[in-house]
């Protein structure tokens, strides 16, 4: 068998697809947590994005095992659902699955999230918030979390605020890198 | 009501932080996320006693959670 051998040209045109236009990921902005605070709230998003990545690490509340959450736009009403069957709407994302320890002693036992809103600026529609949570207990690792999962906003507002919450207690550390993507 | 919450913003656009104090409403929000947050910790601690008390059980018995799959249960 040959080499395969690719003529002159783009591979678009091998495709018959067009280049893509734009593209790209810029981080818009570095938030750390405030000591004191219950909740951080990352606000003036730009809309001029077509969707949202939130890379959330090593954050920590002051109590142990505290739930926590996010919640978008300030909004508290019960707007949320986890995507499944017969899940009933709720005011937030997150409580009751993200659980993370108050380890301050070893960043390796923090808690890390992934966050992506696509379309999170269209005002047609509510929009899909897809979630990978990690939550580590060194102490007891029975109670380590780990939770992938999809949520719908049906807020038709675009999102130019998103907040992180303690359930219990105020922030102890933490970092939330908030990427735009074209 | 003590106003002892507080909520840090962050605008991306100016980078600007502010540590201000919590609204009345948001407060009365604030609570209702606490209780729930501590129904949900009563629950991981009534679950994780009733798992002890079945894992005594089994014990008890010269049995573990590892036989009890072994069976399909």
């Amino acid at each position: 068998m040959g080499a395969l051998t690719i003529p002159s040209g783009t591979l678009d045109g091998l495709l018959g697809g067009a280049a893509p236009a734009g593209g790209g990921i810029t981080l818009i902005s570095t938030t750390n947590y405030t000591p004191g605070s219950a909740a951080l709230s990352i606000t003036s998003i730009p809309t001029t994005y077509k969707q949202l990545y939130l890379l959330w690490y090593a954050f920590y509340p002051s109590t142990g095992a505290a739930s926590i959450f996010m919640r978008v736009n300030g909004d508290t009403g019960n707007n949320y659902v986890s995507l499944g069957n017969n899940i009933p709407f709720t005011d937030k994302v997150g409580l009751n699955n993200w659980t993370v320890p108050n380890n301050s002693s070893n960043i390796d036992y923090r808690a890390a999230a992934f966050i992506e809103i696509p379309d999170y600026a269209t005002t047609a529609n509510g929009k899909l918030i897809r979630h990978s949570f990690t939550g580590i207990f060194d102490a007891d690792p029975n109670n380590n979390c780990g939770i992938v999962g999809n949520h719908l906003y049906r807020g038709t507002s675009a999102i130019t605020s998103i907040s992180l919450n303690t359930g219990s207690g105020t922030w102890s550390g933490g970092v939330a890198y908030l990427y735009g993507g074209k | 009501m003590t106003n002892e919450y507080k909520i840090a913003e962050h605008n991306v656009i100016t980078d600007e932080y502010i540590l201000r104090d919590m609204t009345d409403d948001e407060i009365v929000q604030r609570l209702k996320d606490e209780a729930e947050n501590d129904q949900k910790a009563e629950e991981y601690a009534q679950a994780a006693a009733k798992k002890a008390t079945a894992e005594a059980k089994l014990a008890a018995l010269g049995l573990t959670a590892d036989d009890l799959r072994a069976l399909g249960l």
